[in-house]
C-alpha cells in the first residue's frame, strides 16, 4: 500500500493533462517497438554489444564508430539483456542480401523482435526525461502548467522522436537529455552538474558542441559587472567537463583507441573531403553536402560566437535572449538537408521559444518534424518491416524485398520513389532551420518595436 | 527539481553510468564461455557452458586441415595493390583480433625475407600463409628458388585476400608488375578469377558446400577477384562455401598438390577468421550440426555421421549474427 500522501499525488499527477499525453507517447512508442525497425543501425547495436561480450571492448574490434558514451550504455545493457535471459539477437537471411545492393544502407541481418524492444527501452526513457526536462524548465520560467504541458507534448508526440527512438533505435536522444540536463543545470547554477552532463553530451554526440558560446554567454549576462563570479562559474563549468571527458576516455587513453572513438567524425569529414559523387544520386547530394557544410563550418562557428554576443550585448528584460540565442545556433547548425535525427537538438528550443515566447515557433517546428520523419522513412524504406517479416508469420521476406525495390524504382524523370520523398523531406528539414531564423529576426523587431 | 541534492543525485547518477558502463566492459571479463568435444568414431560428444544468454552452434566435418601456425605477410618496403599499407596493418590486426575470438591465437607477422624463410621450407604440417597485400614479393615468387606456390604444393595452406591472387610480384622499394600467364601457372588454366567486384546473394550452388558455409556461417557475399568455381571452364577440386556470381565464388577453397589455396572475394574478415579457426578444407564435408540456448548454464550434445574422411573437425561456436566465442576441436 502506497502512504495517502503518495497516493494523493499520483492521484493528482493522473488527473493532469500531462499523463495523457505521457500514456499516449508511451502507448504509441510500445506498440511501434516491435512491429517497426530500422535493422542497419540495430545491427550494429547487436554488434557493438557481441563484441563487447566478446571482450573485445568497444573499439577492439571494428564495428562501433562513436565516441564512448554511448558504447557504455551499451555495455550496461549486455549485461541486462544477459540477465533478462534475451539469447537470441539476429541472423542474417540470405532472401534479404538484395537488400543490400540498395541505396542507403540496407542489411540482411536482422535483428530479432525482443533484441530490437529491449534496445529501444532505454532509448524511451530518454525520451520520457527530456519531455520532463523540457516540461520542467518550461514550467519554472512561466509558472504556467498549460505552457509547460503543450511543450512535453510537443517533444513526447513529436513523431521525429518517436521514430528516432522507437522505430530507428538511434541515441540521439541520450545526447539531446545530457543537453537539457547541461541547460537547467546552468539555469539553477549547478555549475558542477552543467559542466558534466554538457561533456556526456557532446561526447555522446558532437552537436550539442555548438552551444558553448551560448552557455558561456549566459553566464556572462548573468554576472555583467562581476567579473569573479563569471570567471569562478565559468572555472567550475569547465571543471566539470574536464572531470567527465577525461573519465569518459579513460579506458581508450589506457588501450590507445582514442582516435578509433573519432571514427564517427572522421569518417563524415573524410566523405566532406573526398566528396564521391560515383555512388547513387543521393550519395551524390550528401557527400556534396557534406563537403559544403565541412566548408560552411568556420562561418557556423562565427554565427554561433554572434549570437552568443548579441545576446550578451541586448538586454534581457523578457527573459527569452538565452533560448532565442540556443535557438539560433542550433538552426544555423541544421541549414542543411542533415540525417533526420541529428535535428533532434534543435526541437527543444524551438518548443522553449513555441512554448514561451512566440507561438509562431511551432511552424517551423512542425516543418522540421514531418520534414525529417517524411526523410527517416524514405531513407529507411520498407526495410523496417524486415524484423516482423522474418520472425513472424504477418509478412514474408519476399515482400518486404520487392516493396523496398519498388521504392527505390522510377517515379518521374528516372527519379525514384524513395529519391523524390527524400528530396521532399530534405527540403523541409533545410526550409525549417530557415523559418527558424526568420521567425527569431521577427519576434525581435516586433519585440523591440513593442519595448 | 534541481536543488543542491538532486544536482548531487543527477551528476552522481550520470557519473554512475559512465563507470558502470565502462567496468562492465573493460575491468572484468564481460561474460565466460566454455566448449570441449571428444571426438570418436563416428560420433563426437560435445560441451557448452556460459554465464551469459546465448545461443550456440555445434558443428562437424571432415577432411580437415588445421592451422598451427598463421604466417600473416605485411612489409611496409614493398608494395601493395587495391589496399594501401594503413589499410592491410587494419585489416591483419581486426582479422587477428577476429581469430582470438575464436581461440586461434597462433599469429605471426612476417617481412618479406621472413616469409621467404617459411617458404623455402621444409613444410611444417599446420603451417598457414595469410596474403591481403594484393602483391607478392619477389622473395617468395618468380623467383628461381623459393616459391610459395611449391611451398603449397608441398602442403602448405595459403589464405589470400584482396586483389587477384598471383597477377603481380614486386621487387623491393618498387612498384609492382604484371606477370604473364600467372593463372596457368598456379591453377593450370586461365580466366579463373573474376576481374570485378561485385555482391551476390547467391549461395553456393553445391549443396554440401552451401550446408557446410551456412554450418559455419559464412557471410562474405563480395565476389571480388573470386575464382571460378561452376560452370564451364571452373577450377576442379575446389570447394565455394560462400556466395556464388556467374560461377566465380566469394569464398573458394581449391586444392593444389598436397596443399591448398583459400582465396577470399574482398577483404571480409569474419569469414576469413571462420576459414582458418576452423581448418576447413576444399574436401571437407558437413557431418552434423546442432543449435541451442543456453541462459547462464551448461549443455552436452553428441553429434553423429556415418561415412568420412582425414581429420575430423567440431566447432563450437556461440553468438548470433555475430560470434563471440568459438573453439574447434579436431581428431587425432
Amino acid at each position: 500500500m502506497l502512504p495517502e500522501g503518495t497516493k494523493q499525488v499520483l492521484t493528482d499527477f493522473m488527473k493532469r493533462p500531462i499523463f495523457m499525453i505521457f500514456m499516449i507517447g508511451l502507448a504509441i512508442r510500445l506498440i511501434l517497438a516491435p512491429l517497426l525497425t530500422y535493422g542497419f543501425d540495430m545491427m550494429h547495436w547487436a554488434l557493438t554489444i557481441q563484441h563487447i561480450q566478446a571482450g573485445a571492448g568497444l573499439y577492439g574490434v571494428d564495428g562501433y564508430w562513436y565516441t564512448p558514451v554511448w558504447g557504455y550504455f551499451l555495455g550496461i545493457w549486455s549485461f541486462v539483456m544477459n540477465l533478462f535471459g534475451v539469447v537470441d539477437y539476429g541472423h542474417v537471411f540470405d532472401e534479404a542480401l538484395v537488400l543490400e545492393l540498395l541505396p542507403l544502407g540496407h542489411t540482411a541481418t536482422v535483428t530479432t523482435i525482443p533484441f530490437n524492444v529491449m534496445m529501444k527501452l532505454p532509448l524511451i526513457a530518454a525520451d520520457i526525461i527530456a519531455g520532463l526536462l523540457i516540461y520542467r524548465i518550461i514550467k519554472e520560467i512561466t509558472k504556467d502548467e498549460k505552457k509547460a504541458t503543450y511543450g512535453f507534448a510537443l517533444w513526447f508526440l513529436c513523431p521525429l522522436v518517436i521514430f528516432s527512438s522507437s522505430i530507428q533505435g538511434m541515441f540521439d536522444v541520450v545526447s539531446v537529455m545530457f543537453m537539457l540536463v547541461a541547460v537547467y543545470a546552468l539555469m539553477k547554477r549547478q555549475d558542477i552538474l552543467a559542466g558534466s552532463a554538457f561533456a556526456a553530451a557532446v561526447l555522446t554526440k558532437m552537436f550539442p558542441g555548438y552551444l558553448i558560446f551560448a552557455l558561456i554567454a549566459y553566464l556572462a549576462v548573468n554576472h555583467k559587472g562581476d567579473r569573479e563570479t563569471f570567471l569562478r562559474r565559468v572555472g567550475v563549468v569547465s571543471l566539470g567537463a574536464v572531470v567527465m571527458t577525461a573519465i569518459i576516455y579513460i579506458p581508450q587513453i589506457l588501450d590507445g583507441t582514442v582516435m578509433d572513438s573519432l571514427a564517427f567524425l572522421s569518417a563524415r569529414v573524410g566523405t566532406a573531403i573526398a566528396a564521391d559523387t560515383s555512388g547513387s544520386t543521393w550519395d551524390a547530394i550528401a557527400s556534396s553536402g557534406m563537403s559544403l557544410i565541412l566548408f560552411l563550418q568556420p562561418l557556423i562557428f562565427a554565427a554561433a560566437a554572434f549570437f552568443a554576443y548579441r545576446m550578451y550585448k541586448n538586454d534581457n528584460i523578457r527573459g527569452d535572449q538565452f533560448f532565442i540565442c540556443l535557438a539560433a545556433t542550433m538552426a544555423v547548425v541544421f541549414v542543411w538537408p542533415a540525417v533526420p535525427q541529428y535535428l533532434l537538438v534543435l526541437l527543444p528550443f524551438l518548443i522553449f521559444m513555441a512554448a514561451m515566447f512566440d507561438k509562431r515557433f511551432f511552424i517551423p517546428f512542425a516543418v522540421i518534424s514531418i520534414g525529417a520523419l517524411i526523410l527517416d522513412i524514405a531513407m529507411v524504406n520498407f526495410s523496417m518491416l524486415m524484423s516482423v517479416a522474418a520472425y513472424t508469420n504477418l509478412l514474408d521476406i519476399g515482400t518486404v524485398v520487392s516493396l523496398a525495390e519498388w521504392m527505390d524504382g522510377p517515379l518521374i524523370f528516372g527519379i525514384s520513389k524513395q529519391l523524390a520523398l527524400m528530396t521532399i523531406g530534405g527540403a523541409a528539414e533545410v526550409i525549417g532551420p530557415l523559418l527558424a531564423l526568420l521567425f527569431i529576426i521577427l519576434y525581435e523587431k516586433e519585440a523591440r518595436h513593442n519595448v | 527539481m534541481f536543488k543542491v541534492n538532486a544536482a548531487v543525485i543527477v551528476t552522481a547518477l550520470i557519473f554512475g553510468t559512465i563507470i558502470l558502463g565502462q567496468s562492465l566492459i573493460y575491468l572484468s571479463v564481460p561474460n565466460n564461455y566454455g566448449a570441449d568435444a571428444e571426438i570418436k568414431a563416428g560420433e563426437a560428444e560435445y560441451s557448452v557452458s556460459t554465464d551469459s544468454s546465448i545461443r550456440y552452434t555445434a558443428l562437424a566435418f571432415d577432411n580437415a586441415r588445421p592451422v598451427n601456425t598463421l604466417y600473416v605477410y605485411y612489409d611496409e618496403s614493398y608494395a601493395v595493390f587495391g589496399i594501401t599499407h594503413a589499410q592491410q596493418n587494419r585489416f591483419i590486426s581486426q582479422t587477428i583480433a577476429e581469430l582470438k575470438i575464436r581461440s586461434f591465437t597462433d599469429t605471426k607477422i612476417v617481412n618479406a625475407a621472413e616469409l621467404a624463410d617459411i617458404v623455402k621450407g621444409p613444410y611444417e604440417p599446420g603451417d598457414a600463409i595469410l596474403m591481403t597485400s594484393g602483391v607478392l614479393p619477389d622473395t617468395v615468387y618468380q623467383n628461381a628458388t623459393v616459391d610459395i606456390f611449391k611451398w603449397v604444393t608441398a602442403g602448405g595452406s595459403l589464405y589470400w585476400a584482396g586483389y587477384a591472387i598471383g597477377e603481380k610480384v614486386a621487387e623491393k622499394g618498387k612498384e609492382p608488375k604484371n606477370v604473364s600467364n600467372y593463372q596457368t601457372a598456379i591453377f593450370g588454366k586461365e580466366n579463373v578469377i573474376l576481374m570485378d567486384q561485385k555482391i551476390s546473394s547467391q549461395r553456393s550452388s553445391n549443396t554440401n558446400a552451401k550446408a557446410l558455409g551456412e554450418a559455419l556461417a559464412i557471410s562474405n557475399n563480395a565476389v571480388a577477384y573470386g575464382l571460378k568455381v561452376s560452370g564451364s571452364g571452373a577450377l576442379t577440386g575446389v570447394l565455394s562455401i560462400g556466395y556464388e556470381y556467374n560461377g566465380y565464388a566469394s569464398l573458394a577453397l581449391v586444392g593444389k598438390g598436397s596443399g591448398m589455396i583459400c582465396v577470399t572475394g574482398s577483404l571480409e574478415r569474419t569469414s576469413l577468421a571462420q576459414v582458418i579457426s576452423s581448418g576447413v578444407s576444399e574436401k571437407s564435408k558437413l557431418l552434423d550440426s546442432e543449435n541451442g540456448s543456453l541462459v547462464r548454464g551448461a549443455a552436452t550434445g553428441t553429434l553423429d555421421w556415418g561415412a568420412s574422411g582425414g581429420k575430423i573437425a567440431v566447432q563450437i561456436r556461440m553468438g548470433t549474427p555475430n560470434i563471440v566465442y568459438a573453439r574447434t576441436f579436431f581428431s587425432p
